[in-house]
């Protein structure tokens, strides 16, 4: 069973990333410290995933650590990478990704594996257009 | 007209029987439609039946048709201010044959009114129910008699002819000869050049009737169609709206021709909104035509309300101020202003004014010793102000921190971090803390088992419960709670005869894990927890309302939201820490009184007798 929540149509939300970006005005940097926090936790996140994947392969933990990198980045409005992971949680969790029931733990730990895939593109692009926004390359 | 003396409308055997309104259980509907002149030609104008009461005015009419309306783009683009209801009459598609009909819509004033279209005395005594104004509106023919015919509305929407509408039935025995204004309508003429005076040719015009805000929507139903249920949606009443092509109101030479001022005329047909001027005198009337002629002939803005010169009628005008017109003008005009100036920004003492007016604030405010005053002037400033509350922000994300720590820290508000549901509770127990923002799913322990954690903590140290009596040495620990059964719900007033076993069950808890027991000088009421949830599922807010939760909200967290739960949240704990208010110790939060909410989910009733403390 696919996951029937579509996936957002832009990269960036910026409804929810131009809030944080103005709190720049308190706190000059604010947004783009965070968002350079948040690349490297990305980056971490993902590793992770894969050193789980390719080692024990807890779902639970891969679940975990989708909740996790997805709650940063539905906060900063990156819609898609947010999306990826929820899904990535859901599957660990074996809420989707059902098809007859049946299905071992591999069968999620590959629909994770993919999903992962997708989530870095989307960070590639989520870079890409941030470096834009900033006027640096992050 | 003497033959009509005797007729009234309650007491005419044609209406009574009609009169099927007062089946309270039959809803009461009027067709409606709007202007047809005025709607784009692209746009859907179907008659609509709205209901109303029978209590309702053709004012609380307009307000249902902007409830039916509402969420169109005609009520966006319009108000309940700006529009008439009434009907297009054509009186002279049909010269001859409707006058027994505009004498049925006019018997009720029949008597009062005099023949001759040069001095109209309308009598304005009545009550408003029956006080239907005649008025002219944007021309000075409409001040020559009018012919305002219901029945012609419907030729036009039907067959020219003898159309065998309700209004054609209703009053035929009624019978004149001479067409005499009529106090039921004010009337507008849609052909504004025009210099004919008299009333065959003012009947040839197609003309505006509408009808008195104030007037009953039952009456003019009545009136107009013999009954409530016997209007078809044919039949439907016009919405005036927006109508931009007016022509200046009145011509000065002509007024004097027709000598008019005695008649009492509410033009307010384009734009009621706009500023009134009550004219009170011919000459003020006068100066007004020239102001309208040769200042600013375009505007239409311009409404003209006309008393007649000797008028001593139940309107709201001192009767001293008859004597010196010129000085009454203005402050008549004010009074009929400012009501009605909606677009006037509010002044600041107006806006202060208002929250005073909470009954809270009053209650709060007379202990604590600042006045009305204060409270006000808490109100005017333009920012928005935050309680003096403590949060505890738990999340195991460190991005999610910096942005919730940010957002407090943008907002002066004090907060605390914790990274999962075991420092989340024992940063809680340090004490101070009035709200909790917290993450459910976290490491360690998840922020529902938190949650709950804190629940039973309060309530093994009974906080939050309403003690009996106060300052009672035992009542210190009145709460008979175990950790494993959690018993409390049932017992929000706590009974003396119980609380002797319980205390010293409770005690004997406390006393063996010292770790449980909580300074009852740090908490003084429940904390309130706002818990984070992930996902929009019914599941994930349930369970977290049922951990003890007050609260949710969605990520991502959208900081209007924030900033909304942490004001009602954080005045309700405000409101709860009043003691330390009466002590002075807390004198800065005032503002923060008045714009609490009233509680809603708070889990315990907050108790006033709670301990004194300061805030750490």
């Amino acid at each position: 069973m696919p996951t029937s929540v579509p996936i957002p149509t832009d990269v960036i939300n910026w409804e929810i990333l131009s809030e944080i970006v103005s709190m720049d005005e308190d706190n000059p940097d604010f947004s783009k410290e965070l968002i350079i926090q948040y690349i490297d936790q990305a980056e971490t996140t993902f590793a992770h995933i894969e050193a789980e994947l390719d080692g024990s392969c807890d779902l639970t933990q891969l679940a975990s650590l989708g909740h996790f990198l997805r709650g940063s980045s539905a906060a900063l409005g990156l819609q898609r990478i947010a999306w990826a992971c929820e899904r990535i949680q859901n599957y660990g969790r074996k809420r989707e990704g059902v098809v007859s029931g049946q299905e071992d733990d591999a069968h999620f730990a590959g629909l994770i594996r993919q999903t992962l895939e997708q989530a870095r593109l989307e960070f590639a692009a989520v870079r890409r257009e941030l470096s834009k926004f900033y006027h640096t390359q992050l | 007209m003497t033959d009509k003396l005797t007729l009234r409308k309650s007491k005419s055997p044609l209406l009574v029987p009609r009169n099927q309104l007062l089946h309270s259980s039959v809803p009461l509907k009027v067709w409606v439609k709007l202007d047809s002149k005025s709607v784009q030609p692209t746009d859907i104008n179907q008659p609509i039946a709205i209901e109303f009461e029978e209590s309702d005015t053709v004012d609380d009419l307009k307000n249902h048709i902007f409830s039916r309306l509402e969420n169109t783009r005609w009520a966006l683009e319009n108000d309940a201010a700006g529009i008439c209801i009434g009907f297009w009459c054509g009186c002279s598609l049909n010269s001859g044959d409707n006058s027994a009909n505009v004498e049925a819509l006019k018997e009720p004033w029949q008597d009062s009114i005099s023949g001759s279209p040069k001095s109209v005395n309308v009598d304005l005594c009545r009550g408003p129910s029956t006080a239907w104004q005649l008025s002219r509106a944007g021309s000075p023919r409409a001040a020559a008699p009018l012919a305002p015919s219901p029945h012609a509305p419907y030729k036009k929407l039907q067959v020219p002819g003898q159309v065998p509408t309700p209004l054609n039935h209703m009053r035929i025995s009624a019978k004149q000869e001479r067409v005499t204004p009529s106090p039921t309508y004010i009337a507008h003429s849609r052909r504004p050049l025009r210099h004919a005076l008299m009333s065959k040719e003012f009947s040839q015009t197609e003309h505006q009737v509408i009808f008195e805000p104030d007037e009953l929507v039952i009456n003019v139903c009545n009136n107009l169609f013999g009954g409530v249920s016997m209007q078809t949606a044919a039949d439907a009443l016009t919405i005036f709206f927006n109508v931009k092509e007016r022509e200046p109101p009145f011509l000065e030479n002509e007024l004097d021709d027709l000598g008019i001022v005695d008649e009492n005329i509410d033009d307010n047909e384009s734009e009621p909104r706009e500023d009134y001027k009550l004219i009170i005198s011919e000459e003020q009337l006068r100066r007004l035509g020239h102001a309208i002629d040769e200042d600013n002939p375009d505007c239409h803005k311009q409404a003209i309300l006309l008393l007649p010169k000797n008028f001593d009628g139940d309107f709201n005008l001192p009767s001293p101020a008859l004597s010196s017109p010129s000085v009454t003008t203005s402050k008549a005009s004010t009074a009929v202003n400012s009501p009605l100036g909606m677009a006037a920004p509010l002044v600041e003492e107006e806006i202060g004014l208002v929250p005073s007016l909470d009954p809270r604030v009053q209650r709060e405010g007379s202990p604590l010793s600042f006045g009305l005053e204060a409270v006000s002037a808490a109100f005017v400033t333009r920012d928005k102000l935050f309680p003096r509350i403590n949060v505890l922000i738990v999340e195991d994300n460190v991005i999610n921190q910096a942005i919730l720590g940010s957002f407090l820290r943008k907002h002066k508000i004090a907060y605390k971090v914790a990274n999962n549901g075991r420092e989340a509770v024992d940063k809680w127990k340090e004490g101070g803390m009035h709200l909790i923002l917290m993450d459910l799913q976290l490491p360690l322990l998840s922020g529902v088992d938190a949650a709950k954690e804190i629940r039973q903590l309060e309530s093994l140290n009974g906080i939050g419960k309403r003690r009996i009596r106060k300052r009672q040495p035992p009542s210190r620990t009145n709460s008979s709670t175990k950790l494993s059964k959690r018993e409390t719900p049932h017992r929000k007033v706590v009974s003396e005869d119980r609380n002797c076993d319980e205390e010293a069950e409770t005690k004997a808890i406390l006393s063996k894990d010292k770790s449980k027991v909580l300074d009852r000088n740090l908490f003084k009421a429940p904390v309130i927890i706002v818990a984070l949830t992930a996902s929009n599922s019914e599941s994930d807010k349930t369970e977290a309302l049922l951990a003890g939760c007050n609260d949710y909200l969605t990520k991502p967290v959208n900081l209007d939201w924030l900033s909304n739960k942490i004001t009602e949240w954080g005045c309700m704990q405000a409101l709860i820490d009043f003691d330390s208010w009466n002590q002075g110790q807390r004198k800065k939060s005032t503002g923060s009184l008045a714009k609490s909410s009233a509680p809603s989910r708070l889990p315990a009733a907050p108790s006033k007798t709670l301990s004194k403390g300061a805030d750490p």
